[in-house]
């Protein structure tokens, strides 16, 4: 588990079925055969979907095996098509509804984002880190965010700054915190490390 | 009692903010004692002595008019300053009401609110507003309720919204903040939303804070203070503005000290709210220079113990860093040692 440095910096616990729900929808946009292994050997009761995003070659995915023969299993390659049958699956949900986001911080939080334009609370829902640790960053001059960040500074790929990736986490809008490093003295910027691999 | 207007000051560019005597005599020093942690430190929201900033409910002082002025620069450049997630309309009519209640009531020759029924009339003199709307139709008022009565009253404001036994940032009028986002924050938790602060947590102080928060009652407010420092009487330091304002921070020299380097204190009440059982958050903002407060060296000599003892953590997170050693410097010529009692009062 991860330790945050901040508390809005989200903490993923071991992923497991929540069991008072009569329906779930699992998104999984990233590889943990022993994860797959562990949550589809032992299904919750009542329905289950699952939306896999995988990259599109012919190696088998855990998360495609092993599946409960009830089981809805929706594969989809872009994140983008992930997102929209997501949402189809939101769009049917009903009371009860359980939803699972397991993958990349960047993607499970895109999804999570969905859930939330469909009133889903906090306690509906849980998230998984896996795969990469690279960050969605926020930039709080310009607004845009930049993808896949894996340095604690980066150049906003908006309006070009040197941003300084910070711990701060927002939900809502799915990234962390980025803000010019060197606007008290224009040029000092530190060497980026790579810290989220 | 008459306040005595400054409407052509300015909080940026030309920076021709100032304190009167009288301003800087009620200006809240927020610190006890020689030293500064983080605690719970809230008290009852009641009636202070007249003429303090703890006299009113929404404190309005002499920089009223020019304030306002500087949050409608502010929102010009950046609507996002002003966020209201959609479920907080009950919430928003509820702050209109509350501040419309208490500025009439306590500045009846600066504001009156009179009501038939819904059809309600407001005239806010000191900005020239004659407005007659219906209470609970947004339609019938130039922009949202909320907005509306925030775009005249000093100080920022965080509606939270309560639920699952905790509270969410769900609205905000954020224009003269030190140096958090709303843009960023707003929908966070109460938790996530003060999560960069740091040492606190450890304290506990947001969890014991957070409780007490919860079981809040209508019509018994508490406040507290919080403080930063602050250069230039600038009120817009937001993070969106920082490659702005950040500058500032390295330009501060032993001769520019007593001008530039500001104390900055938020005055923060909390009220609930009566039909969407909300929170409002109001926090007032007050800025004196150095050399307005070493007018009262019993504040000057206060201020350097306080700074000189700041850990790093705080002083890092405050942005003071690179201009405490000078500002220090400074304040030492009023410190002669002598023991202060406790207490914040300036002489």
């Amino acid at each position: 588990m991860s330790t945050p440095a901040i508390k809005s910096q989200p903490i993923y616990a071991e992923l497991e079925w929540d069991r008072t729900g009569t329906h779930h929808i699992l998104f999984v946009s990233a590889e943990d055969a022993a994860l797959a292994q562990r949550l589809l050997s032992n299904p919750p009761g009542g329905t289950l979907t699952v939306v896999h995003l995988r990259p599109a070659d012919d190696s088998r995915s855990a998360w495609s095996q092993n599946l409960p023969d009830t089981a809805l299993y929706l594969e989809t390659h872009t994140l983008a098509e992930a997102l929209e049958v997501l949402r189809d699956a939101f769009y049917v949900a009903q009371m009860g509804t359980r939803i699972y986001l397991a993958g990349a911080e960047d993607a499970i939080w895109q999804a999570s984002q969905l859930a939330d334009t469909f009133g889903v609370s906090r306690d509906e829902i849980r998230h998984a880190q896996l795969g990469t640790k690279a960050r969605p960053v926020f930039c709080v001059h310009c607004r845009t965010i930049t993808r896949g960040v894996h340095t604690n500074i980066v150049s906003c790929s908006g309006c070009g700054r040197s941003l300084f990736v910070r711990d701060h986490f927002s939900r809502r809008l799915g990234a962390y915190m980025g803000f010019q490093i060197d606007a008290e003295v224009p040029g000092e910027v530190p060497a980026a490390e790579v810290v989220y691999p | 009692m008459t306040i005595a207007f400054k409407p052509d000051e300015t909080f940026r560019g030309t920076y021709t903010y100032r304190n009167s005597p009288k301003g800087i005599r009620r200006f809240p020093f927020p610190f006890h004692q020689d030293q500064y942690m983080y605690s719970v430190n809230m008290e009852p929201h009641t009636k202070g002595p007249e003429g303090s900033v703890f006299e009113n409910a929404f404190d309005i002082d002499e920089h009223y008019i020019a304030e306002m002025r500087d949050r409608a620069i502010t929102l010009e450049r950046d609507p996002g300053r002003c966020v209201s997630l959609p479920h907080m309309m009950d919430a928003e009519w509820d702050t209109l009401e509350l501040i419309m209640e208490s500025l009439s009531r306590d500045y009846p020759e600066l504001f009156t609110l009179t009501k038939d029924g819904d059809r309600w009339h407001w005239v806010n003199k000191p900005l020239g507003i004659d407005q007659t709307f219906t209470f609970g139709n947004a339609a019938t008022l130039p922009c949202p309720p909320f907005e509306y009565i925030t775009r005249q009253t000093q100080g920022d404001f965080v509606i939270m919204d309560q639920r699952d036994n905790n509270l969410f940032a769900d609205s905000g009028m954020i224009t003269s903040q030190a140096d958090w986002s709303l843009m960023f924050d707003a929908g966070m938790s109460f938790m996530e939303w003060h999560g960069p602060v740091p040492l606190a947590h450890e304290l506990g102080v947001f969890e014991r804070a957070l409780k007490y928060l919860l079981m809040l009652q209508q019509g018994r407010p508490v406040r507290r203070l919080n403080w930063t420092m602050t250069i230039n009487p600038r009120l817009d330091t937001s993070p969106e503005t920082y490659p702005e304002w950040g500058p500032d921070r390295a330009s501060v020299t032993p001769d520019n000290v007593g001008d530039k380097v500001h104390l900055r204190v938020e005055l923060q009440a909390l009220f609930r709210l009566p039909r969407s059982n909300g929170m409002l958050f109001s926090i007032r903002g007050y800025l004196a220079s150095m050399n307005e407060l070493a007018t009262y060296p019993r504040w000057a000599k206060r201020l350097h113990r306080v700074l000189s003892t700041l850990p790093n953590e705080l002083a890092e997170y405050k942005g003071l860093v690179r201009y405490k050693p000078t500002t220090l410097e400074w304040l030492s010529k009023f410190d002669d040692g002598e023991v202060l009692p406790a207490g914040t009062q300036p002489e």
